[in-house]
């Protein structure tokens, strides 16, 4: 019986197997929650192949082709790696706020234990659960970063495509005009303006892509000196994360110390202090 | 007499709780969070790695080392999580082993007891 809360969203089937964690499913799995190898973009996108073609027109579009090629990201790819972060790593450590599936396992599993170093391997559960819970956040906000990060790549190719498109348009209405003698000294002038007015267009749209680009790069470094806790929290999003307050607390609890050596014929015996401590054995 | 019939009987005779239950809490502790911790640890890189260029060759320089970073971090962090269960595990084996030596002493005085009386 799976608690409320637990189970996978409605209309995603069952999750990979049974309650919990379950047996890790290996990756080529059908039922593995990680996507496949990521995907080799075909070719250029569609703003790049405009531009192609615009610089075979004219002369003066290179540099800017040269500009917006050195500009294009892969979206596809960096949607794929949004969606490991957030589904397959994310989605299966649990939900932050509530108890993680495996460690709700592993809490039942200790029925029938019940004295003082029970309740202290509890609290290292607790600890290790919202610890895990943190880094599943963290995972989501990097999801959510690289998801708008595609967006800015898919809204600069579209606007530089249509851009490149309204050029090629120009310049292929400035050829009949230049084939005349009488039109084409100042077909000549107006190619220039045309590209000219195209590229300054074409480096605003760069200058937003690179802003956008160099603040997400400042959001990376921050999100990872706020989950090292070298620097302050951020506004929003996940904060410092450390495992380490999550081992078992050993002091005046015996039953976690290493028994003593078995001395050659001798007795089992338990490690010293163990008078002192409750074992509730009737 | 008794304890022959228990030891037939397996180790759920009520003597041995304590150190059944730890046994089995090691075992889900093993399979339900080293275990998948372990394969994501092992799988982040694969699954987050971004080809060449996926931010453009300008945007690699700015995003990439950044990014990198971030995947290391990551990766330390499930890391030391899966030590901790690891921890878990051998504290939980020591409990395990020291209970079921408490159990026994228990029961060994008790039949003392019972054949005093």
């Amino acid at each position: 019986m799976t608690p409320p809360g637990y189970g996978p969203p409605p209309g995603y089937g069952p999750p990979p197997s049974g309650h919990g964690f379950g047996a890790p499913v290996p990756p080529g799995h059908p039922q593995s929650p990680f996507r496949a190898p990521a995907a080799v973009q075909k070719g250029p996108s569609a703003g790049v192949r405009v531009w192609r073609a615009a610089s075979g027109i004219s002369v003066l579009a290179v540099s800017t082709y040269l500009l917006v090629e050195g500009a294009q990201g892969n979206e596809a790819a960096i949607r794929e790696a949004k969606t490991s972060w957030i589904n397959a790593l994310g989605g299966t450590l649990g939900v932050e706020g509530q108890l993680m599936p495996g460690i709700d396992t592993v809490r039942r599993a200790t029925a029938g234990w019940q004295a003082g170093d029970e309740q202290a391997f509890e609290g290292a559960l607790n600890v290790f659960n919202s610890q895990l819970g943190s880094l599943k956040t963290a995972m989501e906000y990097m999801g959510e970063g690289l998801g708008h990060l595609a967006d800015a790549y898919a809204d600069f190719d579209t606007a530089v495509r249509l851009m490149g498109a309204s050029l090629i348009a120009a310049l292929l209405g400035l050829r009949v005009a230049r084939a005349h003698p009488a039109t084409a000294a100042a077909a000549v002038f107006a190619e220039a303006r045309a590209v000219r007015t195209a590229n300054l267009a074409v480096i605003a749209l760069l200058g937003q892509l690179g802003g956008f680009v160099a603040n997400t790069a400042v959001n990376l470094a921050r999100l990872r000196s706020a989950l090292l806790n070298i620097d302050t929290a951020l506004p929003r999003g996940p904060g410092a994360i450390a495992f380490a307050g999550a081992e078992i607390p050993k002091d005046g609890l015996p039953p976690f110390h290493r028994p003593p050596e078995r001395a050659p014929g001798g007795a089992r015996s338990l490690p010293p202090g163990s008078e002192g401590f409750d074992w509730n054995l009737e | 007499m008794r304890h022959i019939w228990r030891k037939i009987a397996g180790v759920s005779d009520g003597k041995h709780l304590s150190s059944t239950a730890i046994a089995r809490t090691a075992g889900a502790v093993d399979h339900h969070l080293t275990q998948p911790l372990t394969s994501y640890q092992g799988n982040l890189r694969r699954q987050t790695d971004l080809p060449p260029g996926a931010f453009g060759a300008v945007g690699d320089l700015i995003l990439g080392r950044a990014y990198t970073e971030i995947q290391l971090t990551v990766e330390k962090l499930l890391s030391d999580a899966r030590a901790v269960t690891l921890g878990w595990q051998r504290d939980l084996e020591y409990a395990r082993r020291n209970w079921r030596t408490a159990e026994d002493l228990a029961e060994a005085e008790a039949d003392a007891i019972g054949r005093l009386t």
